[in-house]
């Protein structure tokens, strides 16, 4: 499913602080104007970080190609947390 | 296990303390409801302000909401047993609260979030938050400081029927 608040805003846009991570965040703006939020798909908990569900990532409102449990902006980057450890957004694609 | 999303999107929040989206299960017969996730945000101003929240059960007298269909998230699933309802009643759903209801809360998790950022809550495999069928109470994500800017709230819950 997707919300409302995955797309990419129109109303206003800023740019997420260094250090906040979604969740308890429920987005993380970079400075491309692209939003990133948890979407409603489960992995398979054997697939997720121990202890935690993982949902798909979403950029826009489109899968980006990873489940995570948890996204973060630091140093200017945006990286999400998964069973393989910290995948980094490159522009295209998390590596 | 079906989920299903009770959501409301671009909305005007009333003056809080008030219910953001409110579920309360079926009688006895009916499933079991298990909380995943929670959430709740604006985008009507770029001003940072800090905000109260709380997930809390909520017996009778319950909140006024805007009657809200669960969703559900698989297009082949089944309808959940939850309808609509504006009276926070057994076996209803409902988001945006106008009157908060003089019933009891119980408060299950208190937290606080930033404006800009929005609030969301997901569990852990061992924190998903269960509402009994029959339990006579509901629960939901009330917003506790009220908003210098009310406006284009997205706010919502995404359960499972068990």
């Amino acid at each position: 499913m997707t919300y409302a608040y995955m797309l990419r805003p129109k109303e206003q846009t800023f740019i997420t602080e260094s250090y906040v991570s979604t969740p308890p965040a429920l987005w993380i703006h970079d400075e491309r104007g692209d939003v990133f939020t948890l979407g409603t798909r489960f992995e398979q908990e054997r697939d997720a970080p121990n202890g935690e569900f993982s949902f798909d990532v979403l950029r826009n409102g489109i899968y980006a190609g990873i489940f995570a449990s948890r996204i973060e902006r630091r140093n200017g980057k945006v990286r999400a947390w998964t069973r393989q450890g910290w995948r980094t957004w490159s522009g295209s694609q998390f590596i | 296990m079906a989920s299903y999303s009770v959501s409301a999107t671009n909305v005007t929040v009333n003056a809080a303390p008030q219910a953001l989206v409110f579920v309360n299960p079926a009688s006895a017969a009916s499933a079991d409801l298990s909380f995943i996730r929670f959430f709740a945000g604006q985008s009507s101003t770029a001003t940072s302000a800090q905000l109260n929240i709380k997930i809390a059960s909520k017996v009778t007298a319950f909140p006024t909401l805007t009657s809200a269909t669960p969703t559900k998230m698989s297009v082949t699933g089944v309808a959940s047993v939850i309808t609509g309802g504006t009276a926070g009643a057994a076996g209803t759903a409902g988001t945006n609260g106008s009157a908060a209801g003089a019933g009891a809360e119980t408060l299950i998790i208190g937290d606080a979030f930033n404006n800009l950022n929005g609030y969301l809550w997901v569990a852990t495999p061992k924190e998903l938050i269960r509402a009994n069928a029959g339990s006579a109470s509901g629960i939901g994500l009330f917003l506790l400081t009220a908003p210098s800017a009310t406006g284009n709230w997205n706010m919502g819950c995404v359960y499972e029927e068990l």
